[in-house]
């Protein structure tokens, strides 16, 4: 049964301007990494520890993947999931709180200043609390049974553990005692973070997008279940591996049903849905998906390669892999798609009938699409030459990458915005 | 105005979409099931009956019986035939069209409707972002579900 919160039909979703300011924050998040990159020059790139890397790392996954995961989440919950976020207005602190301590952690990270750290452990607190438990609340009283819902749920789940791990090393950096066993912890948190916030999560809004937006057949009913489990298992045995403080090399062995999941037979699916699409025509959206999966079928051989090998361009490269190749490459294309089909309905199909609407490629030409895509890709390599090269300047032109990427896409989603606003011109 | 709850006794007579797999696997003759769920329809109102096998017994004995039907196959070899008590209302296989093109397809047969006209239309999926457009211009609508994922859609001008 439809029904009204507000004035706002359930099933419609929030109002535009609740995904839109997440959506529009996160590109500037790549500008920043970038500018940061092209500030402080590669020294400290060199180790994925080093604490300039950190902080490009965390502009990624906090103030691009995050903002954007997380706006998608209050867009998608109650047109997917039949899950309404109860005190949806509190979307707009959760946007403030997650953006200024995502500045504050990014800070922390590259000055190493242990006051900002306490500082970036209130506002991200706040930010989760927030956001994950009337979510939280939201998909768990759903009456929505499928496994996009459960998708959702456990990626809040472990967007929870993924945050509560960071925030734990946030308080030993800003003074607080350390019972734990930090290596461990480190490649747990960041395989949460991987495999379950970012994994279940892409893989969940797949089974949606996929079908809907690229007109392919539904996933099989037992994948969903099969990549389900697999995260499922690896959140327990990561969350496990950390409590007990076993040594970090067991963090391989826990991660290994969620990246034969995540990694390899949901791609796998998506790679078979979309040779399948009913409409075959030229689609720079789609090419961010070949190269997510394409991405995503590397990302195993390259993370076994940097557990085995002591070569230290290999954890770069796995983590360029994961992060710029497998996750933001899906988010930067889904962008393209989900952003001018949700102007579309807000600013233009209340219009249509009455006066001449333009179509979602003329909010968003396939041109500029493209060239967001080459955009893309030419960071993408420009980061697998720096990994392997380790000089300062391959680095730079990397930073230099991201900041034109970001940049570009940022001034993409304004124009298909305003475009939608403005009358159509034929 | 819309109505999002599983086929009442009033929402079926306005659209009703009838699987006979699951219906002659229980035992229930399909001819049976579709002459007593199209003698409920509303002189508007529209019955689609999901098949593997073009249902062309079952359109002939609905044609005898005086009612209007039409198949059509789907791209997956499904069959659906489209059934009424008067003429068939016009209708549009929006299936293979991404979004938002069904909507706004949908958006624009519905600003040429004249009062009391009806419109159908297959649609890709369920399109829960429709509904509130269509009730802001006050039209009444139905939807139903296929087995395979797709929707029909239902609207007529008051």
């Amino acid at each position: 049964m439809s029904f009204s919160i507000s004035g706002i039909r359930a099933e419609q979703g929030p109002p535009l301007s609740i995904p839109m300011s997440f959506f529009l924050t996160a590109p500037l998040a790549l500008c920043a990494a970038g500018a940061l990159l092209l500030g402080r020059g590669g020294d400290e790139m060199g180790s994925v520890w080093g604490p300039t890397n950190v902080a490009v790392v965390h502009l990624g996954v906090v103030g691009f993947l995050m903002l954007v995961m997380v706006g998608a989440l209050y867009q998608m919950l109650p047109v997917v999931a039949g899950a309404v976020v109860p005190m949806v207005r509190l979307a707009h602190a959760v946007h403030a709180l997650l953006v200024t301590g995502c500045a504050a952690l990014v800070t922390a990270q590259a000055t190493g200043n242990a006051a900002t750290f306490t500082s970036a452990i209130v506002l991200i607190t706040a930010a989760l609390a927030l956001f994950v438990i009337p979510a939280g609340a939201a998909v768990v009283r759903t009456r929505v049974t499928g496994p996009t819902a459960w998708g959702m749920r456990l990626s809040l789940l472990a967007l929870t553990i993924v945050v509560s791990g960071g925030l734990w090393m946030a308080s030993a950096r800003a003074g607080a005692a350390f019972h734990g066993e930090w290596l461990t912890l480190r490649w747990a948190h960041a395989h949460v973070g991987f495999l379950g916030w970012i994994g279940a999560l892409i893989a969940a809004v797949s089974w949606q997008v996929v079908p809907m937006f690229f007109l392919t057949p539904a996933a099989p009913k037992a994948l969903p279940w099969a990549v389900l489990a697999g995260v499922a298992i690896s959140l327990l045995a990561l969350t496990g591996v950390t409590l007990a403080k076993l040594p970090s090399s067991q963090v391989a062995w826990a991660c290994a049903p969620a990246a034969l999941a995540v990694w390899i037979v949901q791609p796998a699916w998506a790679l078979w849905a979309l040779r399948g699409r009913k409409r075959k025509r030229k689609d720079p959206s789609l090419w961010f998906w070949w190269l997510s999966i394409g991405s995503a079928l590397l990302c195993p051989c390259l993370g076994a390669a940097a557990l085995l090998r002591p070569e230290p361009a290999l954890p770069l490269l796995y983590g360029l892999c994961v992060l710029w190749g497998f996750g933001a490459a899906l988010v930067h294309g889904m962008l393209t798609r989900i952003v001018p089909f949700l102007v579309w309905l807000h600013h233009c199909a209340p219009r249509v009938g009455t006066a001449p609407v333009p179509s979602t490629r003329e909010l968003l030409p396939d041109v500029r699409t493209a060239r967001g895509f080459w955009l893309h890709l030419g960071t993408a390599l420009a980061g697998v030459v720096a990994a392997l090269l380790a000089q300062d300047i391959a680095w730079r032109v990397f930073g230099a990458g991201l900041l034109l990427t970001g940049a570009h896409l940022e001034m993409a989603l304004w124009q298909a915005l305003r475009a939608g606003k403005a009358p159509a011109s034929r | 105005m819309g109505n999002e709850a599983r086929p009442t006794a009033q929402a079926a007579s306005l659209l009703c979409v009838l699987d006979v797999g699951p219906a002659a696997a229980s035992g229930l003759a399909p001819v049976d099931l579709a002459m007593s769920t199209a003698a409920a329809l509303d002189p508007d109102g529209v019955m689609e009956i999901v098949a593997s096998l073009e249902p062309q017994p079952l359109m002939d004995e609905l044609r005898a019986a005086g009612y209007a039907a039409q198949a059509l196959r789907s791209d997956d070899g499904t069959w659906v035939a489209r059934v009424s008590r008067g003429r068939l209302p016009p209708f549009e296989d929006l299936t293979v069209l991404e979004p938002p093109l069904p909507l706004e397809r949908v958006l624009l047969a519905c600003a040429a409707l004249t009062r009391g006209a009806v419109y159908t239309a297959w649609l890709p999926r369920r399109p829960m972002l429709l509904f509130a457009h269509l009730d802001a211009r006050a039209l009444e609508w139905r939807a139903e579900d296929h087995p395979d994922g797709s929707a029909t859609l239902w609207v007529r001008k008051p």
